[in-house]
């Protein structure tokens, strides 16, 4: 089944880009009618953990669209990371009439290398990957603070390599159990790196010396 | 060979017989040409809906033999056009219907020399009844506007859909691990959802073939036993959210009002839309058949053998 894995907040309330807040406050509605623990519509379809997480990303999505401030701030971040295009945002500050695709455009795999090389300029992260490449061994935390560092997206980076977003969150929970066999592992972890512009083959042999580390102590 | 279009949905009682004999009328009356088989073993009753006392012939002589062509078995109805197969004689309840037996009787429905052919279903997500809706890509589930139902209904979308995807995983080259855990049936059995992640994990180069594969399979379902005080945006909404949640399209075909009359219509060996075509009730199912068997079928689309 799926769930609004890889959906940004105006997907998940299928929303426009410019809707307006009365259209914000209406899909919020109509997203707790349909997903609420008393819906005839879903009624026993989800898990009680299924409808929970649903639910926490309508909620997210609402707070945050609903907020000016917030969702400038998370305008702002779709359109660097390539999952909307920049000009509908400047279109929408001069005239915020201007009709919006319902949909965004899909992430161009050059848009989001590009924001990656520019980003990687910056001193806070050239001192960030530094400091996970002088490490023998590198952990999920280690390629998650890089990530969030860059300011990508686990949708986005998804959207490139289809590795799921469900292992790109246990790679960097470190989930030992919930990790794909080592051969696929590997590339995936490999892939990663590309994404986030850091030596891949030292980030994989890192990563792969930290789970052999973290399996050691279950087995005996 | 012909448009198969099971009838199934889960919760006893929504109206799947009711409904299985009223289509098939109206699509005999349009010029198909339909047969209707009663597959609720041990609980048949499609022909009282159809007049019909005691079938000259039935599923029991198929299976056991004594006629080799599942056509034979077949008995007409008042109406013309229309054909039926009983299963009031089957001996046996649908969990003693041996695998064997089940692959015949589902391949012959599948080579059946008719137009149209309806099944009618019991209640329930036993895997023979899974496996009868799922020898066509096109069934259509039941349910009535009431929380049970729902439940049930959705109980039985995530059996089907699940039987489908180990179907799916057990014919083709899956990795081993996908394989066995596609097998599981035990208490640590896999829910529906679990299969897709396995293969992302295991055999990520499959996923995009299970996706297609799960996507061939389509939903379609009815809202019967309608009234006035229900929300009449419910079909289209749980059409939405189905497309939204699961990899298979779903499709509403339509609300079908309840109308007290029908019970007296059964009575009386009436079909309801032949004895009361002015009703809404009629009109609805009209509308219905409309999107399944718009008019003479000129050419087939072929129906998979999963
Ligand atoms: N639209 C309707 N309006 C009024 N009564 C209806 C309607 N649909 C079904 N019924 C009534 O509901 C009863 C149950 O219908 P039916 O036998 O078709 O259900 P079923 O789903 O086949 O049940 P089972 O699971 O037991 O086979 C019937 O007696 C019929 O009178
Ligand atoms: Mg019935």
């Amino acid at each position: 089944m799926k769930t609004f894995e890889n959906q940004n907040y105006y997907e998940i309330l299928k929303l426009p880009f410019d809707a307006d807040a009365s259209a914000i406050q209406r899909a919020y509605r109509e997203a707790l009618e349909i997903y609420g623990e008393n819906s005839l519509v879903t009624y026993e379809l989800f898990s009680d953990e299924q409808r929970g997480d649903l639910l926490q990303a309508i909620d997210e999505a609402y707070h945050t669209l609903a907020d000016e401030s917030k969702r400038a701030a998370y305008n702002q971040m779709l359109v660097h990371a390539g999952l909307a295009d920049p000009s509908i945002f400047a279109r929408k500050a001069e005239k915020p009439a201007a009709a919006a695709p319902a949909r965004p455009a899909p992430v161009k795999h050059r848009d989001l290398q590009a924001w990656v090389k520019q980003k990687s300029k910056e001193e806070e992260i050239r001192q960030l990957t530094a400091e996970i490449l002088g490490k023998d061994i590198i952990a999920g935390s280690d390629l998650k603070r890089l990530r969030e560092a860059l300011e990508v997206e686990i949708g986005e980076i998804y959207e490139i390599t289809r590795i799921s977003a469900s292992t790109i969150r246990s790679i960097e929970a470190n989930q030992v159990n919930d990790l794909p066999a080592e051969v696929f592992l590997k590339s995936f972890l490999k892939s990663l790196a590309q994404i986030l512009q850091i030596d891949p083959q030292r980030t994989a042999e890192g990563y792969l010396k930290y789970l052999a580390l973290a399996k050691r102590p279950a087995k005996k | 060979m012909p448009v198969i279009f099971p009838i199934g949905g889960g919760k006893g009682g929504v109206g799947k017989s009711f409904i299985s004999a009223n289509l098939g009328a109206l699509m005999a009356k349009r010029g198909h040409r339909v047969i209707l088989i009663d597959l609720d073993l041990g609980g048949s009753n499609l022909h009282t809906l159809l007049g019909i006392k005691s079938p000259a012939s039935g599923l029991d002589r198929f299976l056991d033999k004594t006629e080799n062509r599942l056509e034979q078995v077949a008995v007409p109805t008042h109406i013309s056009n229309l054909s039926f197969i009983s299963s009031l004689h089957c001996s046996m309840e649908i969990a003693n219907l041996y695998h064997a037996q089940k692959i015949k009787l589902i391949n012959a429905i599948q080579r059946l020399s008719y137009d149209c052919v309806l099944l009618d279903l019991g209640a329930g997500t036993h895997f023979n009844t899974l496996d009868f809706f799922l020898a066509s890509d096109r069934g259509i589930f039941v349910c009535t506007p009431e929380p049970t139902a729902i439940e049930n209904a959705f109980r039985f979308i995530k059996a089907a859909y699940l039987r489908k995807l180990k179907q799916v995983i057990s014919h083709n080259a899956f990795h081993k691990i996908v394989k066995d855990a596609a097998q599981d049936n035990g208490p640590q059995a896999l829910r529906y959802n679990d299969i897709v992640d396995i293969v992302l994990k295991y055999d990520p180069g499959m996923e995009m073939f299970l996706r297609d594969s799960i996507r061939r399979l389509q939903f379609k379902f009815i809202l019967n036993q309608f009234r006035k005080n229900t929300d009449s945006a419910l079909g289209e909404k749980i059409k939405t959210v189905c497309n939204r949640h699961f990899y298979s399209p779903f499709e509403f075909l339509g609300h079908i009002d309840y109308d007290e009359r029908v019970t007296d219509s059964i009575l009386s060996k009436n079909l309801f839309t032949l004895q009361f075509p002015e009703s809404k009730t009629a009109t609805d199912f009209r509308a219905i058949v409309d999107q399944l068997a718009p008019k003479r079928v000129a050419s087939h689309t072929t129906v998979k053998v999963p």
